[in-house]
């Protein structure tokens, strides 16, 4: 699962599972351009692994954000979209604002990165794009509406993307973590009720994942171990879909 | 605001429940109704009606509908 010397993009690589595949791919030798809202974030990253990490600041969100980012790069030989927000609105509370807040980063920021990225023409043949999706995006957890449809959104997304591509020989591939306990998912703590939490938690036989649960699936897909492989969407849930 | 408006509203927020059975004094998990997607909707109602950060914790700290309205002004106090 060779990632030595490839050319690596993580977004949303200041917390969470992105900050953890920055580690992965660092010490297996990429070299690594992450970006992240949060100067100071990025900068104890860049202190944790090495200041040869290239490190933009961005709100991917935004135009401007995204086109600090494409100025940046030279050329990718993969790509890890972890940037994302987690979000709790019932239904009743849904509104146009909170439906344009999840979807502008879960969705939109990525895709339109990635757009600009293969606009650009950088994105090199057999390079390989993983998107973080969700669980979530294949079940019915009450409350999870705007957040599981982003998800859904992203897997649609990537097996399009994975027909477009392919002639160009770069892969494309989503994967649906089950819960991991990372800052974002503390948010579910504080919001979910004690009695919801412990029965969330029960539904997994191999106990919530942490962050370096994902490393190894992602430095596969990542790697040549996986170029015959594209279009996938792959649930890594300690066990979650059992449940059914 | 007064307790009375946040009452009602609270009371709203609940589809099977008689909302003239729920007042200030109420216990608001006793309801046959309540349910951990009644968590989520009045965190959810604080948010939206009162741009209020309340979070699962907070009211759990809370008995009654009062204690809950209490809590909002607290927060909204708190900044």
């Amino acid at each position: 699962m060779e990632v030595k010397n490839k050319r690596i993009l993580i977004t949303g690589a200041t917390s969470g599972i992105g900050k953890e595949i920055a580690k992965s791919c660092f010490e297996a030798g990429a070299n690594l351009l992450i970006t992240g809202r949060s100067e100071e974030k990025l900068s104890h990253i860049r202190q944790d692994l090495s200041n040869s990490v290239e490190a933009v600041i961005a709100d991917i969100k935004l135009d401007s954000g995204r086109a600090k980012v494409v100025d940046k790069v030279k050329s990718l030989d993969g790509l890890v979209l972890a940037a994302g927000v987690i979000d709790y609105t019932p239904l009743k509370f849904v509104t146009e604002k909170k439906v344009d807040e999840v979807f502008a980063i879960n969705f939109k920021a990525n895709i339109l990165l990635l757009q600009s990225l293969l606009q650009k023409k950088i994105i090199n043949k057999g390079a390989s794009i993983v998107l973080i999706s969700s669980i979530s995006s294949k079940v019915g957890v009450a409350g999870t509406l705007l957040y599981a449809a982003s998800k859904a959104a992203v897997n649609a997304a990537a097996k399009v993307m994975a027909a477009e591509l392919a002639p160009q020989k770069i892969r494309v591939n989503t994967i649906c973590p089950g819960l991991v306990s990372t800052p974002m998912t503390e948010k579910s703590f504080q919001i979910m009720d004690e009695e919801a939490w412990k029965k969330a938690v029960s539904k997994y036989p191999l106990k919530i994942g942490k962050p370096s649960d994902l490393q190894g699936l992602v430095m596969f897909l990542l790697s040549d171990a996986s170029s015959w492989m594209t279009g996938g969407n792959i649930e890594i849930d300690g066990g979650y879909s059992l449940n059914g | 605001m007064s307790l009375e408006i946040f009452v009602n509203q609270f009371a709203n927020q609940f589809d099977d429940t008689d909302p003239s059975e729920i007042t200030a004094q109420t216990e608001f998990r006793k309801l046959e109704e309540w349910s951990s997607i009644m968590v989520l909707t009045i965190i959810s109602m604080m948010d939206t009606e009162y741009g209020v950060i309340m979070s699962a914790e907070d009211l759990r700290q809370c008995q009654s509908v009062a204690d809950v309205y209490n809590k909002l002004l607290d927060l909204e106090s708190a900044g």
